[in-house]
């Protein structure tokens, strides 16, 4: 859920280097741990709203803003969060490089309060590369709740770079971090960081090479290493000579050709190890970094050692073998039958007044004169499936989107990829996979942008692949609005939970094939074994609950809406063309239908139900106002009023029992939404791989509702 | 000197070696699991794996493959406590493993 509107607007990582700047402008890079909440000081920093989360990984694309202080204008860029700079994964490459090459004034490293001794490996690297270092202690009010108390002068002194603590949720320390940060940028404050001195034996080497890579290699210029930036940089040679050292194979192939071959024969006798060494200077070189780590712990962080840890007496029953996975099943179900019953309400509001809209514009263009074909395509096609899609599509949406973000806020996404892992571990899948397969109940195209938390290549594509088959938040509509219209006992007034049942059991279902396509795929084509796993469980946080609803509900809101302008308006109006332009006797969508008929009834479902999947291509949300356009336009009309007319219509174009069931499940698995698609062929590059994840949930549709529809007819129920 | 995989909950180690290679080796040493690193295991998955490690402050799952590449050395325990009570090393320590 994670990724929004407007973040998924924005550019792969690679486009991180593209600083457009003036000359009176500062760069400044924000580099962290996962999850330290550096969206958050992003967001405090410069006033934009960059959607955060508590888990690890979460802003996969990066993202950029401005602030003026002091009439200092800066531009501040969000790095993806990274434990380490040894360049390990696409992640850390980028943020090292960005450090290094991407012409950054300065560098503000958040770390997170409770966890601080993890973090300063990574502040120790970065003072490594440059002297321009902040440290920012996030997370000071988590930590004070927690009776952690950090002595920050005593850090700073250590570390001899500025330190500043800070809440960036409640904007404390936000002010001084904008002061340091400026002064370090322009250089009023100059920091003198104390790195970390290794074992006699480590600095010997990188003495003799700092001294040839000084003495040979004057600049490095950044186009080598990938970056199209103009002017050269000098990298510090310290850092060269540690990365020479210890093997960054990446980093020595990218400059190796502006080294005369004398040198390099004189570094690698330097070097002269074999792969053991190497392999134990760089244990010995983390050992260290964590070694002083230890140290600023020991001496300047004071924690209540018997307080007893409430995240750990939460996880026993939110992780517990008992309870772990009904709680899930139980959450999810308690978030949809507020969902189901929230929206009635603000649905029939909308559409009473949406619709009332409509009479007066009817009796206008009937004032007008204006003739009938006009009014048909603009009221009864494009206004009508507009007010369609607001007033049934978007009350559910704007209710579950904020929902979940909380449980994202909290920190639940994770022990929820825990809970699941060793099913997706039997399913020879990423664990991560469960965090990107929960992102794709937002929205899927986001799900799979966030595939590129998983590092082998194989399971990523497996992630993608499979991401279809949890409903996002543009297909929950529709079956929560036939779940509710078919499965309201008729009499019961009270609580209706019948249609919760059925929507829940719908998402297991798809979490289902989720895992055993995602089998069937390591097994067939993409044969492997599970890569490595490793999740950070964050701490529990109190989730800030209104701020999440405001801009969720803003941020729905404005992506629904812009949508139901650009997709749904014109694709009603092309529906109620199609419907009344005649060839012989049968409207196009006459033809279309019985041509489709024939092929639907096999499956249970009918041509227009067909018809309006396959015009749902551009969005899934306009799959049910299409349906009843297309419905409507050749039969009676109908005043809606209520998902009791809804059913009304549905069931005088001969729904059954059947027909909802298969169009909840072909809703379900089908081919993944026009968006949805072009980002597969963004991010595999492949077109092969994006007809693959259009076949296969169709394909499977298919086989589902077919089998559906036999078992139906043979119980003389269809 | 056993596995990180067959210590069980409740108990402290710290860690001798790794024999991971590659990017598991630099994502193991970039969470801190460097020789020496006092680690505790806390919990067990709903089907036994993965289990949950604190590594220098941090709740980290590892799954079963990987913390078999860990070896360690066992510290201490609490495991007279059961298997799910919060408690601190400094407690427990003293007691017998």
């Amino acid at each position: 859920m994670g990724l929004t509107f407007q973040s998924t607007q924005n550019n792969a990582l690679t486009d991180l280097f593209k600083v457009e700047k003036h000359d009176n402008q500062y760069i400044i890079a924000l580099a962290g741990n996962p999850n330290t909440g550096k969206s958050t000081v992003f967001n405090a920093l410069t006033g934009l709203r960059q959607h955060t989360g508590n888990w690890p990984g979460k802003t996969v694309v990066n993202a950029r803003g401005k602030f003026t202080h002091n009439h200092q204008e800066n531009i501040l860029v969000d790095l993806p969060g990274t434990y380490s700079l040894f360049a390990a994964s696409v992640e850390e490459t980028v943020a090292r490089d960005f450090i290094c090459f991407g012409n950054a004034d300065a560098v503000i490293v958040v770390a997170d309060a409770t966890c601080l001794e993890r973090n300063l490996n990574l502040v120790y690297q970065v003072m490594e590369l440059t002297d321009n270092v902040v440290l920012c202690i996030n997370l000071i009010d988590e930590a004070k709740k927690k009776n952690i108390i950090i002595d920050a002068d005593g850090i700073e002194k250590t570390l001899g770079i500025p330190v500043v603590l800070c809440a960036a949720r409640k904007g404390i320390g936000i002010k001084e971090l904008k002061d340091t940060i400026c002064k370090v940028a322009n250089d009023q404050l100059k920091p003198q960081p104390k790195t970390v001195i290794y074992s006699d034996y480590i600095e010997q080497k990188v003495t003799a090479i700092e001294a040839i890579i000084k003495t040979n290699i004057t600049e490095i210029s950044n186009t080598e290493i990938g970056n199209t930036e103009k002017n050269s940089i000098d990298v510090n040679s310290r850092w060269l000579a540690l990365r020479i050292l210890d093997g960054d194979k990446k980093l020595v192939d990218s400059f190796i050709d502006y080294i005369d071959k004398d040198s390099i024969e004189a570094i690698q006798s330097i070097i002269n190890h074999n792969s053991i060494e190497k392999c134990k200077i760089r244990d010995d070189i983390s050992a260290q970094i964590y070694k002083q780590a230890e140290a600023i712990r020991d001496k300047f962080i004071k924690e209540d050692k018997i307080k007893i840890n409430k995240d750990r007496v939460i996880d026993n029953y939110i992780t517990s073998n008992i309870f772990g996975i009904p709680l899930m099943l139980l959450m999810l179900g308690g978030i949809l039958w507020i969902t189901i019953t929230g929206a009635n309400v603000p649905s029939t509001i909308l559409a009473d007044f949406l619709f009332g809209i409509e009479e007066i514009l009817t009796a206008w263009f009937i004032n007008m004169n204006a003739p009938d074909w006009l009014h048909g395509v603009l009221i009864l096609g494009l206004y009508r499936t507009l007010a369609w899609v607001i007033s049934v599509m978007l009350p559910p949406m704007a209710i579950f989107f904020p929902l979940f973000t909380i449980l994202e806020d909290i920190g639940y996404l994770p022990r929820v990829a825990f809970n699941l892992d060793h099913l997706f571990k039997k399913a020879c899948a990423h664990g991560k996979q469960c965090l990107t397969m929960c992102m794709g109940f937002g929205c899927n195209a986001a799900g799979i942008i966030s595939c590129r938390i998983i590092d082998s290549p194989r399971e990523r594509l497996i992630a993608i692949l499979t991401n279809n088959f949890v409903p996002c938040n543009g297909r929950f509509p529709t079956l929560i609005a036939i779940a509710t219209i078919f499965l309201v006992a008729k009499s019961s007034n009270g609580i209706n939970i019948l249609p919760t049942i059925a929507v829940t059991a719908l998402i297991v279902l798809g979490i289902g094939i989720t895992l055993l396509v995602s089998y069937g795929l390591s097994k067939t084509i993409l044969k492997g074994i599970p890569s490595t796993f490793t999740l950070e469980l964050p701490p529990y946080r109190v989730p800030q609950i209104g701020r999440v609803i405001y801009t969720s509900i803003i941020d729905r809101t404005m992506f629904v809406l812009w949508r139901a302008i650009i997709i749904a308006a014109p694709a009603g109006a092309v529906t109620w063309v199609l419907a009344n332009i005649y060839i012989g006797d049968l409207s196009i969508i006459g033809h279309i239908v019985s041509f489709l008929d024939p092929f639907a009834k096999l499956i249970g479902l009918d041509g227009y139900i067909l018809m309006a999947f396959i015009l749902g291509l551009p969005a899934n949300e306009i799959v049910l106002p299409v349906l009843l356009m297309a419905y409507l336009s050749t039969g009676s009309m109908i005043e809606y009023d209520s998902l009791e007319s809804l059913k009304t219509i549905l069931i005088d174009n001969g729904w059954t029992y059947l027909t909802a069931l298969n169009m909840m499940l072909f809703s379900l698995l089908h081919w993944p939404c026009g968006t949805t698609l072009f980002t597969i062929k963004k991010e595999t590059g492949s077109w092969k791989w994006t007809a693959v994840s259009a076949i296969l949930p169709t394909t499977i549709g298919i086989i589902v509702c077919f089998i559906t529809t036999i078992i139906f007819r043979a119980l003389g129920l269809g | 000197m056993s596995k990180l995989a067959h210590v069980s909950v409740g108990n402290y180690v710290t860690v001798e070696h790794l024999s991971s290679t590659g990017m598991l080796r630099e994502r193991m040493l970039a969470l801190g699991l460097t020789k020496g690193a006092k680690i505790e295991v806390i919990r067990k998955g709903p089907s036994g794996d993965p289990t949950i490690y604190n590594i220098r402050g941090a709740m980290i799952a590892l799954r079963e493959e990987e913390a078999s590449l860990i070896a360690v050395n066992v510290i201490g325990g609490c495991t007279e406590y059961g298997v799910n009570i919060p408690i601190h090393p400094e407690q427990c320590l003293n007691r017998p493993v």
